[in-house]
């Protein structure tokens, strides 16, 4: 294995094949930046290039490109506050908060450095997991599943900010706006009102943009003001990573959680970032998460680019794509003649093992990219809202219309964004409506195997009763913990 | 009158099957010469694909665009356009509709377009008798059961104990000729249906949540062959191919496995008949022989139809492309 | 208006429509009804609770302290703005659209003079051609065809 690795990486460094991965990062920073764009759109792109060629050099490119979105989408979700794409919006609820602190270098210069060591190992797991990873895929049965998808809800309850009944509502809303569209087992459709764009569902970038970066755009607006409140940018990037090198735990284990999330097929990795984030709030002591505390940066910057290595364990292995990008590599891998399977561990274990290295490379290479780019970029938090607005709005319709190039993706754009920016003045928390809407499907879909396919039996199962336990703690020891806090502060008074 | 389309589905063709056989390809247009000429000198063909890019009839689009230009006089460059959403409705609609029928616009679809059509859903605006088909690629399909279910092969089917589970999408699609099957054959299997795909339902059968399961041509070679040589799957039997006479015969890529006609009759002892046989057959064309399929305007310039068949048929003739 | 009022008119809007969804999901096959028939319903409840503690707090407090207030006029006029660019891209697509929004919003809400906002629009104009033309990112069409 050792050797092969090594072998691996004399074909990755190949002048040739290194050309075509810095194409690849480039190509992912940019659509990474642009918001509204995302893997998705970077793998279509070069879908129509790659139709027989080598598959290391494809391979470059595609991994490449991969590697770096959730680098270069961490922009606009710290400067703007505006999701570069759907993986990083958990760094915006700090992010943001540092920007407008003046600090935008200084949250930079930690995300970026977090993003490269994320990437690392996430690229480690991958490469760990490959011997173990058919057994441990198996093991993941519908009721777990289902257990999962609970845990990643109750989540959202540690989000739920002041609260607990408007955070569960904004919960079950998403649940229930991810219910539109066609019905799982059976071909219904629900809420659609007989237009045909609803009855695929709305789709998460487009709702990711409306709900986050909608409102932003509106409020830059009524303030008046740049985003950085005061005239000059303080704290660099040498700073940034400092701190990331103080949390180092919180680095590895927020890319550990991020890798493994990313791994379990059906769940989809799109809730990585506020996955990580919550259980980051959940263990840092002295938080200070939302109101602009590095860690909150830190947490979720690991943790998303982390997520690409696991995810592409039961891609190759099982041909189970765990996201759109990850299902159009399926199809890139078809046309360079590379099938996912089984094979991908034994014949062609070479094209596996240069994934792993090209992850690791592009990471180490698109961190170092962006870094160069901080300063310049970081002065956009400088310029006046009224001035930045027009053209990001410009932005966001066009980003906006990617997902679907449908006229209804602008008018789900206008309509949640609507709905999210009066969730913001009424100090709603948004994030349990998006986790609430990405794992509705899930919910549901896992749900109903397990009952159709073992009645009631399956409750009893350990491992759904050792998930059940983890999230009644989740959910009891927050409320207690903060009762107990409370009830201390009015002691102190 | 979803009964007479299918018809119209199955005559189109048995009328023009006879190059079915061990290729990988069949040429649905009638193999006529054309009289007309056209002139597709720097023109640019489009490809409407109905589905996001990367998927299965996305990916078979864009491997026929490069032989399919090689064949057409001035080999003009072909572009594939994805139109995504409604499952694939969206965009075959968008295509009768919205772009011009002078020949130069193609449509690829795929089962999944075609049955919404059989089925007569409201959102279909398209019409596939006014479509010309121009090539079409058919898949097969093998059910294969677990160890645990203690058979050697289909025929004994009926001596299974142990409750049959079957992890499927949705009642429509492939799925659906599979669970058809299981009417002909009278097997008592539940079928649980929300997976996300053919390869989750795989997964499934990997866990035990399944016993009794089916795959495409190429994902049983890929990813069950292997399990079979290694004792932990059984095939039980293929779903078959449609000959020309409209009956169902063995898969030419599977020779050695029964199909549901054969082990059919060794249970019964007679040859299947009847509305849930002949049902089997029509979803059996609608979603396995007429898997994927180009299509181009029927309206379109008879000088252009003309050309693109030529070019198709020159198409499944080139042994090199075969080889592919 | 003030935060309040406009929380418990939010409020309402939430307990209508889930219970609108709940008395929707009942026309579902059984197969597809039970996911939102639970969402709904739990959403009915949870928010008629929470309705019902938000206006008697209301009545209970009232003409007590002063509240915060909150925009309403402003927020819609930019939601007009995005709303009309938007509308201006139906008709006439998306480059001619983008020129004349960027130029209308920079002449009158951000008070460029006229040259400055021609200049920068154009700027934008020409970036944005492009960008989308390397990464074939696909554009609106309008009603005439550009």
């Amino acid at each position: 294995m050792f050797e092969s690795a090594m072998e691996a990486l004399s074909i990755v460094l190949d002048p040739s094949r290194m050309l075509f991965m810095c194409l690849g990062i480039g190509l992912g920073i940019i659509v990474g930046l642009l918001p509204g764009l995302g893997g998705t759109v970077g793998m279509s792109l070069m879908l129509p290039f790659i139709f027989g060629m080598d598959p290391f050099v494809g391979i470059a490119l595609l991994i490449g490109m991969v590697a770096v979105i959730h680098t270069g989408d961490t922009f606009p979700s710290i400067l703007i506050g505006v999701p570069g794409s759907a993986g990083s919006q958990a760094t915006i609820m700090d992010g943001f908060p540092l920007a407008k602190k003046g600090e935008a270098s200084r949250a930079m210069g930690a995300a970026l450095f977090c993003s490269m060591i994320g990437g690392i190992i996430g690229g480690i797991v991958l490469f760990l997991a490959i011997p173990i990873a058919a057994p441990l895929i198996t093991s993941f049965t519908s009721p777990v599943l289902f257990m999962l998808t609970m845990l990643g809800l109750s989540m959202a309850g540690l989000l739920a900010g002041d609260s607990p009944a408007k955070g569960a509502l904004s919960g079950l809303l998403g649940l229930l706006i991810g219910a539109i569209g066609s019905a799982p087992a059976v071909t219904e459709y629900r809420y659609t009102f007989n237009s045909l764009y609803l009855s695929d569902g709305l789709s998460l970038p487009v709702v990711a943009l409306a709900i986050f970066a909608f409102p932003i755009l509106i409020t830059m607006l009524i303030q008046k003001g740049s985003i950085a409140k005061t005239t000059h940018l303080q704290g660099g990037v040498l700073k940034g990573i400092g701190d990331a090198l103080k949390n180092k735990f919180l680095v590895v284990r927020s890319a550990i959680l991020g890798s493994l999330v990313g791994f379990i097929p059906g769940l989809g990795g799109s809730v990585v970032d506020w996955l990580a984030y919550g259980a980051g709030k959940k263990t840092v002591k002295n938080n200070q998460f939302g109101e602009g505390d590095i860690r909150g940066v830190i947490a979720p910057e690991s943790a998303n680019n982390a997520k690409e290595g696991g995810s592409l364990i039961p891609t190759l292995l099982f041909g189970i794509p765990g996201s759109g990008t990850t299902a159009i590599l399926l199809g890139g891998l078809i046309l360079m003649g590379l099938e996912a399977g089984p094979k991908m561990l034994t014949s062609e274990l070479p094209v596996t093992l240069s994934i792993v290295w090209t992850l690791v490379i592009a990471n180490i290479i698109g961190a170092l990219l962006c870094m160069i780019l901080i300063k310049p970029i970081a002065k956009l938090s400088l310029i006046p809202g009224e001035k930045l607005v027009p053209f990001l709005a410009v932005l966001l319709v066009i980003g906006a219309y990617q997902s679907n190039f449908s006229w209804g993706d602008l008018i789900t754009l206008i309509a949640i964004g609507l709905l999210g920016y009066i969730m913001t003045i009424l100090d709603w928390p948004r994030p349990p409506l998006l986790i609430g809407f990405v794992l509705a499907v899930s919910a549901e879909r896992y749900y109903w195997i397990s009952i159709e396919r073992y009645g009631w039996e399956w409750l009893g199962q350990p491992v759904v009763i050792t998930i059940g336990i983890i999230i009644v703690i989740l959910l009891t020891g927050g409320a207690i913990m903060k009762k107990i806090s409370i009830s201390l502060q009015r002691e102190g008074v | 009158m979803t009964v007479r389309k299918m018809y119209t589905l199955t005559l189109l063709l048995i009328l023009t099957l006879f190059l079915a056989g061990c290729q990988s390809l069949v040429l649905i247009s009638p193999n006529q010469t054309s009289k007309g000429e056209v002139d597709y000198q720097d023109t640019l063909l489009t490809m409407v694909v109905p589905y996001q890019s990367g998927g299965g009839t996305d990916v078979f689009a864009r491997f026929m665009t490069k032989p399919l230009s090689n064949h057409i006089k001035n080999q003009p460059s072909i572009q594939v356009e994805n139109v995504p959403g409604g499952g694939s409705i969206t965009g075959t609609n968008k295509y009768v509709n919205s772009y011009s029928k002078d020949g130069t616009n193609l449509v690829t679809t795929s089962a999944s377009t075609h049955i919404p059509y059989l089925l007569k859903q409201s959102s279909v605006q398209y019409n596939l008798d006014e479509l010309t088909p121009l090539v079409g690629a058919p898949t097969g399909g093998v059910v294969y059961g677990s160890p645990d279910l203690k058979i050697g092969s289909g025929f004994e089917l009926k001596q299974v104990k142990e409750d049959l589970f079957f992890a499927g999408m949705s009642p429509t699609g492939l799925d659906l000729t599979t669970l058809i099957s299981f009417e002909v054959l009278e097997i008592d299997a539940k079928a649980v249906l929300g997976y996300e795909g053919r390869g989750p339902a795989r997964v499934a059968f990997e866990q035990g949540e399944s016993n009794i399961d089916f795959q495409t041509t190429t994902a049983y070679k890929h990813n069950i062959a292997p399990k079979v040589e290694n004792g932990e799957a059984i095939p039980l039997y293929s779903l078959g191919q449609i000959d020309e006479n409209g009956e169902v015969v063995r898969d030419p890529q599977f020779p050695d496995i029964p199909t549901v006609k054969e082990v059919y009759e060794e249970i019964h002892g007679v040859e299947p008949s009847g509305r849930v046989w002949e049902t089997y057959k029509h979803f059996l064309n609608a979603t396995y022989t007429l898997q994927k399929v180009i299509w181009v305007h029927k309206s379109a310039p008879e000088s252009a139809k003309n050309e693109l068949k030529e070019a198709v048929n020159k198409l499944v003739e080139d042994d090199q492309f075969k080889e592919d | 208006m003030t935060k309040q009022t406009l929380n418990v008119i939010f409020t309402t809007c939430l307990f209508i429509t889930f219970t609108w969804a709940a008395v929707s999901a009942l026309a579902f096959s059984r197969l597809a009804q039970f996911f939102p028939l639970y969402v709904s319903i739990i959403g009915s409840i949870v928010s008629g609770i929470y309705l019902a503690t938000e206006i008697f707090k209301l009545v209970k407090q009232k003409e007590k302290v002063e509240q915060s207030r909150v925009l309403i006029l402003k927020p819609l006029i930019y939601t007009c703005w995005v709303a009309g660019y938007i509308g201006i891209i139906y008709l006439a697509g998306l480059f001619l659209a983008t020129a004349i929004y960027l130029v209308a919003f920079l002449l009158i809400e951000s008070k460029f003079s006229l040259f400055k906002a021609v200049y920068s629009t154009g700027i934008a104009l020409v970036i944005m051609t492009v960008v989308s033309n390397l990464l074939k990112i696909a554009w609106p069409q309008g009603l005439i065809g550009i």
